[in-house]
This record gives C-alpha cells, sequence and structure tokens, in this order.
C-alpha cells in the first residue's frame, strides 16, 4: 500500500479562513458558526460540506483538535463539536499568513485592506 | 419578508416536526463519524435561515448544502455504506438475507462502476433499447398476426375448405359442394361466408360497410356468444325472410353511438328495413377484422345454384378427435366421387380441394413476409448481443488486474461470473425498460401506417404476451452477452492467477474471439443489407410496372342505386348514360365513364366462355375469362388504348349489334395469332347471342400490380343486360379531371349526378391514385422495415467495429510502441491497423453475400422481379460496408500512429 506523503504545514486559502474562522470565534468555533462567520465576513456562502471536509482534514493532520458538548438543554437538544487549533496548526497558520505577507509587501495590492465582497 | 417571517413562525411546530425528521435522514444519509454534527449544525443553520431570510431562500440554500454534500463525498448516492453499517452491527446479520444483501451490495456496485463510464453505459443501453425495442415491435404486430390463435371457441378445430376446378389458385365451393361437405361425418358443423358490401343508411349521409353473408351455422359455430342479442335463427336464414343484422362491435360504437336500445331496431340497409338483432363483442373479427356485420345467406336446397358458381367460403368444425389430415383426405374422396358423378363440371381441369387449419389459411399471404421480418429482426438481435459481448470482453480486460487480484485473495468464480452476470443485467433491464417505453409509444401511432393485410385480426397492442416477449428476449440477451464474456474473462483470471501484474498483451485466443465477433457482426450486417436492398428493388420494380392504365387525376365515385330507385335494367342503363354524358360537359372534367370493378382491387367474376365454331360439351370443358362491364367513356378516362380495332363507342347499345373489346392476353390465350376482331364469342349459355370482338386493348393490372393481367373481355353495360346476363347496378364512376387532387371537384360533381337522380346513393369519392398506392402498401411497408433494420445494423456493425480496433489498439499500445522504435512510421501503422479492419470486415462481407444470396432464394417469392444475384444490391452492400470498414478504424488508427514510443514503453 502505497503511503500518502506528509505534507508541508501549510494552508490552503480555505483552509486558511477555516482556521481563522476557529481563532476569531474562540469557544464557540463549531461548524455552523464558521460558515455564518466565513459569510458575514467574506461575503461568501459556504458549504457545511466543505467546511466539516477541511475540518476533518485539518485534524488529520494534527493542525487541529476538538471537545464535544454536552446535548444542549432543550428539545431534540444536541452535541456540538468544538475546534480549536494546536501548536502545530498556529505555527502553520503563521506561516501561512507569513509567507502570504512576504509576497504582498512591495506589490500595489499591499498597502490596501482586504476588502469584504 | 416581514410576510414571510411571520409566516414561518406561525408554521413553528409543523417546522420543528420538520427538522427532526430531516435530522434524523440527513445523519442516516451521512455515514460518517461526523453525520450527527454535520446533521445538527445544517439544521441550526437551517432555523436561523428560516427565520431571517424566509422559506424560498432557506429552500434553495438548503439545495445548495445538499450539493456540497455530494460534492465534498458526505453523501453517496450509490454508496454501499458497507463501513458505518458493519460497525454499527457487526454480527446481526441473518442467514436467510444474506443472499439478497450480496445482490443489493452487487446492484450498488454495477451501477456505480456503470456510471463511472457514462458514455459506454449509453452506448450499450441505446444498443439494448434499439435491439430489444425493434424485436419487440415485429414481434407485437407478427403475433397478432401470426401467433395468436383467433378468439374463437377451440380455434384449432376449424378448418377452412377450398376448391380448385380449373383456373389459377383456390377459391369458393358452389352450393351443391358445400350442401355435400355438410354430410360428411369429419365435421360437426359446416358453414360458409361470402363478403358483401351494403349501403348503411345514416346522417348526414349513407355509408359502405362491408358485411359478410352467413349461413345459419356459420356464427354459431366459432363457439363465441353475441355481447348482446342472437344470432339469426333457421326461418330468418330462408330465402324472402324478413331481413335482419348482427352488428359488429365497431360499427355499433361508430354508426349507433354504442346505444344498448339498439336491439329489435330498424336500420335501413340498402333501402330495406333491417332489424338488428345482435351485437357481437369487440374482439370478435370474421372472417377478418375489416368486416364489420353480418347478414343471412340464404342458400335455397331445394333449388341450387350450378357446381360452377364457386361463390362460397368453406369453413367446418372438426368432430371429434378428427385430424386435419383425415378431413383432407375425407374431403378428398368426396371431391373423387363428385368429379365421377358429375363429368360434365370437373371432366377437363378435375376437382382438386384443400383442407386446411382456418388460421393458416387466413395468414396465407402474409406469412412469408411477416417471417422475413421476424429473421431479420432476430438477425438485428444477434447483432446487437454481438456488439454487446464485445463491449463486456473489453470490460472484463480492463478489469484483469482487480479480478486476478481478488480470484487470488479468494473470491470464488461463481461470485465473480454473478458480478459480471450482474453487470450484464443492469444494463439490459435498462434497454428493456427503455424498449418496452418506445414500443407503447410505436403502439399507439403505429396502427394507421400499417397495411389492412397486417391489420387483419386487430390492432396490434403492448399486451402481456409482447411484454413476456421483451422480458425473454431480455434475459436471453442477458446471457449470451453477458454469461459468455464473463466466463471468458474468468478462464483468463484462472490462467492469469499467479501473474498478476502481466498486462498489456492480448492473447492469440482473446483475439482471436474478438476478430471473430467482428466478422460475424459484419456477416449479419451483410444478411439484412441484401434483405433490404432485395425488398427496395422490388418495391423499385413494382413501382416501375405499368399497370395499363393512368390513375393521375382521376376521381372515382361509388354508385349505389338500391333496387327501388333503379329497379329495371333499361332504367339501369339510362342512368349510367346520362351520368356519363352530364359528367363529360362539367368543367374541370377531361372524361368520366363507369366500370364495374376499379383495378388492382382484387379479382372480378370469371365466367365461362364458348367461341363460335368451336361448341364444347359442358362448362367443364369450357374456356373462361374475367369480366369486366363497362361505358365508353371509361377507356379514355383510365387512358387504356386499343391496340387493335375500336373501343367500345356510345353507338354500342342494346340495339345495335353485342361487341366485345378484349385485352391483348385474352387475344393471345384464345386466338393464337390470328386476328381477333371480328371473331365471335359468348357467355356459356345456349340462349345467349353472340359478342363481336370489336377491338384489342392493353392488359390492365388487376389483383396486385406484381401480378400480370388476366385474360379480360369488355362488354358494354348498355348492352350487358342482352348480351352477358346483366347490367350492374352498383357501378364505379371514373373521371379523369384535369386536377392533381380531383377530390376538390367532387362537390360540383355530386351536383350533376344529383340532379339527374337524386334518389342514387354515391359515396366515397376518392382518388384513384390512393388505390393504386393502396395495393403497394405491404411491399413498401416491407422496405421501410428492412431500411430500418438495415440502417441499424449498419450502425451496430460499425460501432463493432471501432470498438473493438481500438480496444485492441490501447491493449496493443507497447506493441505498436516497439514497431515505432524500430522504425515503423505512423503512415505504416496507420494503415496496417486499417488494413486490419478492412480485412476483418471482407471477411464478414464475403460471408453475409454468401448467406444473404442462400437467404434471398428461401424468401424468393416475396421479391418481384429481382435476380438472385442483383449485381447493384450486392455492389451497394459491399461498397457501403467497405466504407464503413474503411471509416470506423480511422479514428482508432489514427490515435495508434500518433503513438509515442517512449509514452508507450514507459510502463514496461
Amino acid at each position: 500500500m502505497q503511503l500518502k506523503k506528509p505534507k508541508p504545514n501549510r494552508l490552503s486559502e480555505f483552509e486558511l479562513l477555516v482556521v481563522l474562522a476557529i481563532h476569531r470565534l474562540g469557544s464557540e468555533a463549531y461548524g455552523a458558526e464558521m460558515g455564518r462567520e466565513i459569510e458575514s465576513r467574506t461575503g461568501r456562502e459556504v458549504a457545511l460540506g466543505a467546511i466539516y471536509k477541511t475540518l476533518d482534514r485539518l485534524e488529520s493532520r494534527r493542525l487541529l483538535t476538538y471537545e464535544i458538548s454536552a446535548p444542549r438543554a432543550e428539545r431534540g437538544g444536541r452535541r456540538r463539536k468544538h475546534y480549536r487549533t494546536t501548536a502545530l496548526g498556529d505555527q502553520a497558520l503563521q506561516r501561512t499568513l507569513h509567507e502570504l505577507d512576504a509576497m504582498r509587501t512591495g506589490t500595489d495590492y499591499s498597502s490596501e485592506p482586504l476588502r469584504a465582497q | 419578508m416581514s410576510n414571510e417571517r411571520r409566516e414561518s413562525s406561525s408554521l413553528q411546530p409543523s417546522g420543528r416536526r420538520f427538522r427532526h425528521w430531516l435530522a434524523g435522514a440527513l445523519e442516516r444519509l451521512i455515514p460518517s463519524h461526523q453525520s450527527e454534527f454535520i446533521a445538527g449544525d445544517l439544521i441550526e443553520e437551517f432555523q436561523r435561515r428560516l427565520e431571517e431570510t424566509g422559506r424560498r431562500r432557506t429552500a434553495s440554500w438548503c439545495l445548495r448544502q445538499l450539493g456540497g454534500l455530494v460534492r465534498h463525498g458526505w453523501i453517496r448516492p450509490l454508496h454501499p455504506r458497507l463501513s458505518s453499517q458493519e460497525k454499527r452491527m457487526p454480527a446481526k446479520r441473518s442467514s436467510a438475507a444474506e443472499p439478497l444483501r450480496t445482490l443489493a451490495i452487487e446492484l450498488r456496485t454495477s451501477l456505480r462502476r456503470w456510471s463511472r463510464s457514462p458514455t459506454a453505459a449509453t452506448v450499450v443501453t441505446a444498443t439494448l433499447v434499439l435491439g430489444i425495442g425493434l424485436c419487440t415491435l415485429v414481434f407485437m404486430v407478427a403475433d397478432s398476426i401470426l401467433f395468436r390463435a383467433p378468439d374463437f371457441a377451440e380455434p384449432d378445430r376449424l378448418v377452412s375448405i377450398e376448391t380448385n376446378t380449373g383456373g389459377d389458385g383456390w377459391y369458393g365451393s358452389s352450393e351443391p359442394e358445400f350442401i355435400d361437405l355438410g354430410a360428411l361425418d369429419v365435421f360437426t358443423a359446416v358453414g360458409a361466408w361470402r363478403s358483401g358490401m351494403v349501403l348503411l343508411a345514416s346522417d348526414p349521409e349513407p355509408q359502405r360497410i362491408q358485411v359478410a353473408h352467413v349461413t345459419e351455422e356459420m356464427l354459431p359455430m366459432l363457439g363465441i356468444q353475441p355481447a348482446m342479442g342472437r344470432f339469426p335463427d333457421a326461418s330468418e336464414s330462408l330465402e324472402g325472410a324478413d331481413p335482419v343484422i348482427v352488428l359488429g362491435h365497431r360499427l355499433w360504437q361508430r354508426a349507433f353511438g354504442s346505444s344498448p336500445d339498439i336491439m329489435g331496431e330498424k336500420i335501413y340497409l340498402d333501402d330495406q328495413a333491417t332489424e338488428v338483432i345482435g351485437v357481437m363483442p369487440a374482439d370478435f373479427h370474421f372472417p377478418v377484422a375489416q368486416f364489420e356485420a353480418w347478414v343471412p345467406l340464404p342458400i335455397d336446397r331445394d333449388d341450387l345454384w350450378g357446381r360452377n358458381n364457386h361463390y362460397l367460403n368453406v369453413i367446418a368444425r372438426l368432430s371429434g378427435d378428427t385430424t386435419v389430415s383425415q378431413a383432407a383426405t375425407a374431403v378428398g374422396l368426396l371431391a373423387d366421387q363428385s368429379a365421377r358423378a358429375f363429368p360434365e363440371f370437373y371432366e377437363e381441369h378435375g376437382f382438386a380441394t384443400r383442407t386446411q387449419l382456418l388460421r393458416t389459411a387466413q395468414t396465407a399471404g402474409v406469412r412469408l413476409p411477416m417471417t422475413a421480418l421476424l429473421a431479420s429482426v432476430g438477425l438485428l438481435l444477434l447483432l446487437t448481443c454481438a456488439n454487446l459481448a464485445n463491449v463486456q470482453l473489453s470490460r472484463g480486460a480492463a478489469r484483469q488486474r482487480e479480478l486476478a487480484m481478488r480470484r487470488a485473495l479468494g473470491a470464488s468464480r461463481g461470485r465473480l461470473v454473478a458480478e459480471l452476470m450482474i453487470d450484464s443485467a443492469v444494463v439490459s433491464v435498462l434497454g428493456a425498460v427503455g424498449a418496452l417505453t418506445v414500443v407503447a409509444w410505436v403502439a399507439r401511432i403505429l396502427p394507421p401506417m400499417l397495411p389492412d393485410a397486417l391489420l387483419r385480426f386487430g390492432m396490434p397492442s403492448l399486451d402481456l404476451r409482447v411484454v413476456g416477449f421483451c422480458l425473454l428476449v431480455t434475459t436471453l440477451t442477458t446471457v449470451v452477452f453477458g454469461l459468455w464474456p464473463a466466463l471468458r474473462s474468468l478462464a483468463r483470471q484462472d490462467a492469469l492467477l499467479g501473474r498478476v501484474a502481466s498486462l498489456g498483451r492480448t492473447s492469440g485466443s482473446s483475439r482471436w474471439l474478438r476478430s471473430s465477433l467482428v466478422v460475424s457482426q459484419m456477416t449479419l450486417a451483410a444478411v439484412l443489407l441484401v434483405g433490404c436492398g432485395m425488398t427496395v428493388r422490388s418495391l423499385l420494380n413494382i413501382l416501375d410496372v405499368d399497370p395499363g392504365f393512368e390513375a393521375r387525376g382521376v376521381l372515382v365515385l361509388d354508385v349505389v342505386p338500391s333496387e327501388t330507385v333503379l329497379p329495371s335494367p333499361e332504367q339501369i342503363v339510362t342512368y349510367y348514360r346520362q351520368a356519363e354524358q352530364a359528367l363529360a360537359t362539367t368543367p374541370g372534367v377531361i372524361a368520366a365513364g363507369a366500370m364495374q370493378r376499379l383495378p388492382l382491387t382484387g379479382s372480378g367474376s370469371i365466367w365461362s366462355i364458348e367461341f363460335e365454331g368451336q361448341p364444347v360439351s359442358n362448362i367443364a370443358s369450357a374456356p373462361f375469362a374475367q369480366v369486366q362491364q363497362a361505358t365508353p367513356g371509361m377507356f379514355a378516362a383510365l387512358d387504356i388504348r386499343a391496340v387493335r380495332g375500336r373501343l367500345l363507342g356510345a353507338g354500342d347499345t342494346v340495339d345495335s349489334e353485342p361487341v366485345a373489346v378484349v385485352n391483348e392476353s385474352f387475344a393471345r390465350s384464345f386466338f393464337q395469332g390470328e386476328e381477333p376482331v371480328g371473331k365471335r364469342f359468348r357467355v356459356f349459355s345456349q340462349d345467349a347471342p353472340f359478342l363481336r370482338v370489336v377491338g384489342v386493348v392493353e392488359d390492365v393490372r388487376d389483383g396486385r400490380l406484381d401480378q400480370a393481367g388476366k385474360n379480360q373481355w369488355y362488354v358494354p353495360h348498355a348492352q350487358a343486360y342482352q348480351s352477358a346476363y346483366y347490367s350492374p347496378r352498383e357501378m364505379r364512376l371514373v373521371i379523369k379531371t384535369d386536377r392533381d387532387s380531383p377530390v376538390d371537384i367532387a362537390p360540383s360533381i355530386l351536383s350533376r349526378l344529383v340532379e339527374i337522380n337524386p334518389r342514387v346513393a354515391i359515396v366515397r369519392p376518392s382518388n384513384l391514385v390512393d388505390t393504386v398506392a393502396a395495393s403497394l402498401s405491404l411491399p413498401r411497408q416491407m422496405a421501410v422495415w428492412f431500411l430500418v433494420f438495415s440502417a441499424t445494423a449498419f450502425v451496430l456493425a460499425g460501432l463493432g467495429l471501432y470498438g473493438v480496433l481500438s480496444f485492441m489498439i490501447t491493449v496493443r499500445r507497447s506493441e505498436i510502441g516497439i514497431r515505432m522504435a524500430l522504425g515503423e512510421t505512423s503512415n505504416q501503422v496507420l494503415l496496417r491497423v486499417v488494413g486490419e479492419g478492412l480485412g476483418l470486415c471482407a471477411i464478414g462481407l464475403a460471408l453475409g453475400l454468401t448467406a444473404g444470396l442462400g437467404l434471398a432464394r428461401l424468401a424468393g417469392s416475396l421479391f418481384f422481379e429481382v435476380q438472385h444475384a442483383d449485381v447493384a444490391v450486392l455492389g451497394t452492400t459491399a461498397i457501403a460496408l467497405l466504407t464503413l470498414g474503411v471509416l470506423s478504424p480511422l479514428a482508432p488508427a489514427l490515435r495508434a500512429s500518433r503513438t509515442d514510443p517512449c509514452v508507450a514503453l514507459r510502463p514496461e
């Protein structure tokens, strides 16, 4: 059987959005909330399927970890999976952002703030 | 927005129930450790959006999210869900459900496999729809004619008895012969019928309907009870009894609006009040579907007609356990006795009889064409199977590595064969469903396009028998195209065990197999093309026949005066003379005349005649010829030209010398090179006057275009009642107009005829061209069917050749790579591949042409004046298939010639 090559710890564009969302949300970082956060800030609607796929991937790369909450106290209340970044995850975020900045500086786009679309 | 929100919050309780349901459904759909969280998040977001954005936007969001779940692999539409279920319930599996479970899994995997190669799936399904569909369609038509027993009680006990006492073919019996047959103890009942047309008075205009005049025994003998009412009884079947009628279901619906009160009502048939005494069931067709009512046929046993008047079609029911051949022997013996007892009738030509099953007799004319169609469609099905077997072989070969691996890991042969079979069955079922859908649709639009000859026993319809046949064909197809390649693939697997990775070469036997499949496809296609060519050629030959008359621009009107309107022969003759004169001066009319029977509508009366100076002792030794009563204008209207002497003229009246015009066949047969004009003959009757032959006209095709004209003589309608028994009351007016569509001027012509006598019924204005076309409908239909079959065969054969060559080239890439590395140019590769295709094609073509010629010889009587080895047909077939042989391999050949040796050899 062929083994997967370990990926260098950098984040793709969507992964970056997800990890940043986790950081923004802190203790409230679960799937639906992440989707809302990304949508409200970037204006782009995301599929929950895509978020969970990404979360699974990042988790298997040990960039994320999670806690499962107790069922919420309401009828049909359910459990939630709250994600947070691991040290490895923070490193990857750092590295990616650093690379992005390094490339941005000196271009026409360097000083402009990112515009929400 | 606010409205929507209010609406959504008011739906809170039902919304909650829905959310619960949705959450459950989603969890089950997503076979993953994340299912609970994904479902929960989705529901949460769903609820929020419902409250904030309204139902419509939420619905479209739901759809997008669902798409996301599928796209990112959370939901797999055809996922076997093995892993998750096995994790949840490892031990709970009932052994009884096991095979079903396996089957379900196999089905899903097979569907997934096919959905991964949609092009192959589409091509295979389309091929199956074509193959199975055409097969079922032809069966549906053939079934209604050939295989389905008529809806009579014990139909295989009903026989038809025909006779021949001179002349061509088989025909009915005379009254004394019929009475004799009734006395035979091999039959429990003997009945007779003759066909006739009657005029039914109805609003807004009278209709002519085809009726069967039946003897008293006829209808009860068939063993079918009327849907309403009763059959005629003995007293009603006597000469001079009050007329009664039994209606057919269709006529009852059409003319009487299915009225249940029709029983006992009087309707007017030929101006005679006739009592309706019964209505037959809808599926009752006797003698064939075109007959719409039944009236008694009185036979006066004390005063029988002569033995020479063969007008009764006789049907009998076998008694006890008598077989058809025993009955035939008994009838033959009776005929021998009669021949000895009445030499004056049978001396010259003998008395032959033919006794056969009613069904066999009824289908005589269409059995050969239908059998040819069935055989062709069978060939087409074989071709379909060959094509699909090829596809399956290739797919099997492409999965060689996988199958070998599974076999090596312990999968049983049975399991793998089952899997491959299911692979075939899945597409077969799809094909069958598609085929049935197409056939169901065609069954609705087809009947009006079928010739009358094929609708004799009712409309073909998609019923259980046809569906059953379709399923049978599907099963056969699956086995032929599925099992065999599956066994092949596995036989190879066994050989491959242990050398799993050895790929990229095709063994000699597999190449041979594939090549033989292509050759057989080409052979089948060639056979069908030859058949098609012959049929089309035959149709063209028939179209080329000079019918002896000109139908273009001729309007036909049926004139059916009743006895009360024109009681005497003088009045009949006067009416037609006046009509001819009046019409000749009507604007738009070039010529007009009347004749007793249209050309190409079947045989007319054949009368015995006697030539002056050649007396004959009895009717058996008298010559005979077909008679046509006509008015002088008829010849001009149909453009029938005199080759000697003159035509009939207005001067040939009852006061002048009796005359006749004969056709060329008549002159050849009876005057053997002598000058016919001036010769005299008369009908076989002592007191009849002699008729002088005043002219000879060209032969007119009488029964069918592909049958030569008979000996025929024309007698002037004005003289016929003095010189040839009678002048017919019912005639057809033939009116040559200056229009392409002569029916357009029918109104002005009808008004002229009304001026002459408003009480004479005139029906069915029609175009003579249509009559000619109707006589061609069967050969034309055959040509259309064959064109469809051979076009399909052509495409299938092309696809097959293409498929095999491209597959061979794929698996022989390394060989081609080596050749090119060793210096073969791309042109050489191209030529070699095309050459291989062409070679296979040529072998198939040679075999196919040989087989096609053999089959064409067998079906020789289907074709009209076509040479067995028709060069044009064979040439066209050869050119078509060779073109195919060059074009189909072209694409794979080009691909092969562009092979980069480095790339091709890299895996090695």
